[in-house]
């Protein structure tokens, strides 16, 4: 009887051992990659004041406007929509992106973190059309503010930045690529990056920027 | 009993960590795929959305089509200089059966004086398409006047409209996709069939989305 006590007190500091490296993971934390010449776009923030915003109805976020449908159904549950605003640095408006983001299945905590892919369509008026195919870390965001948000049950607040971008290129930036007019055939990388300063367990990011970062190839010169 | 310890410390370890790695963390609901093979080769499928039911949000920079009425009332885009039509639609999609299987967003932007559309099908348990196809502007509006539909009327009946095909042959365009669609090049063709229109402006009908895609 004493051994097998000594054993399940072995057998919880392992695990406890073993819960607190994926804590602190590395693996599931990669630096993000270089900032170059990205132009910034920024959209609204904190999401649940962008132009529409739904989901499975998991996340502590309201859906707005109120009376836009959830993704309730089962095959979509893990989805969100985000339509929002993008605006330059000088608060122009850029266009108008929708952002459908899912769970991916290759969600690890051991090796990759919690996985997400997202599919961006902007739209600049007048300009034309660009896809943005990224693939994010959320890890590191639940980690610092939303588990401690939840397991102590208070609001978060602080100032914290995040470069979320993972992939799918292999350097680590996203994907962009222009779809219709001025864009067309454009082929070009993304990163997206979040700075939270407040959160709510219940309502979700209270204060925050967030960012999303394209580089296309400069058009050719125009020969006369 | 320092060995019993260890080996408890050893295989709680081992344990969380082969769970943190093999648990099933995400793992969406997949419906079969409702697939066939064409004769000539390529893989067919058809998308569908149901309207009204599958509209998640619809909004325009303009106020004249019957697509362009905004859902729900309260979405509206900031001011935008005029600079042709922007129309931001988002669905539920449905797989042939009817089976609601994912999410899709089509932008339709107007840009060196041509009028375009880019379809974005998120699937989550199988991956994204991306589309691009040419649209017509008011084919929709006009096709449901011929049709004897009044503005502001309840009408009903039975239009179809090719909504997005590159006029006059030809189709719109797989021009990437994640996940099983990767590796795939294709076409597809876009119709709206429109049984009815609310007194405001609210279609009803189905959108088809026929593809058929193959590997590199």
């Amino acid at each position: 009887m004493k051994g097998l006590a000594v054993f399940a007190v072995g057998l919880l500091l392992g695990a406890a051992a073993a819960a607190g490296l994926l804590y602190v993971n590395p693996l599931t934390d990669p630096d993000a990659p270089a900032v170059g010449d990205e132009q910034w776009l920024s959209y609204d923030a904190p999401i649940q004041t962008s132009l529409a915003l739904t989901h499975g109805g998991d996340l502590p976020l309201p859906v707005n406007p109120p009376r836009v449908p959830e993704l309730w159904e089962s095959t979509i549950d893990g989805t969100a929509l985000l339509l929002a605003a993008l605006r330059e640095s000088d608060g122009g408006l850029f266009g108008f992106g929708t952002r459908i983001s899912a769970l991916s299945e290759q969600t690890d905590v051991l090796l990759t973190g919690v996985v997400v892919d997202s599919v961006w369509t902007i739209s600049a008026p007048g300009r034309g059309i660009l896809f943005v195919i990224e693939r994010e870390n959320a890890w590191p965001i639940a980690r610092d503010i939303l588990l401690p948000a939840v397991l102590f049950a208070r609001e978060w607040r602080g100032i914290k930045g995040y470069a979320i971008t993972t992939g799918p290129q292999a350097s680590g930036y996203g994907l962009v690529l222009g779809v219709t007019g001025e864009f067309r055939d454009q082929l070009g990388r993304s990163q997206e990056r979040y700075e939270l300063r407040r959160y709510s367990a219940s309502k979700g990011p209270l204060e925050m920027s967030a960012e999303l970062g394209i580089a296309l190839p400069s058009p050719p010169a125009v020969t006369p | 009993m320092k060995s019993l310890f260890v080996s408890g410390v050893i295989i709680g370890f081992a344990a969380v960590l082969a769970a943190a790695f093999y648990y099933p963390w995400v793992d969406h609901v997949r419906i079969p795929s409702r697939t066939s093979v064409q004769a000539n080769g390529g893989r067919v499928e058809q998308f569908l959305v149901r309207l009204p039911a599958d509209r998640v949000a619809v909004v325009a920079t303009a106020q004249s089509d019957a697509r362009l009425t905004a859902f729900p009332a309260a979405v509206s885009l900031p001011d935008v200089a005029s600079e042709g039509l922007v129309l931001l639609e988002h669905f539920k999609i449905r797989d042939a059966a009817g089976d609601v299987i994912g999410v899709a967003s089509r932008h339709t932007v107007e840009a060196q004086q041509r009028l375009e559309t880019a379809w974005s099908v998120v699937i989550p348990s199988r991956g994204a398409i991306l589309l691009r196809g040419d649209a017509v502007a008011s084919t929709l509006d006009r096709r449901l006047l011929e049709a004897g539909f009044q503005t502001g009327q309840p009408w009903a009946g039975n239009v179809r409209v090719p909504a997005a095909n590159r006029d006059p042959v030809g189709a719109g365009e797989l021009i990437a996709g994640t996940g099983e669609f990767e590796a795939l090049t294709g076409q597809y063709e876009e119709a709206w069939q429109v049984t009815g229109v609310s007194p405001a402006g609210e279609l009803r009908g189905t959108i088809q989305l026929n593809t058929v895609f193959r590997g590199r």
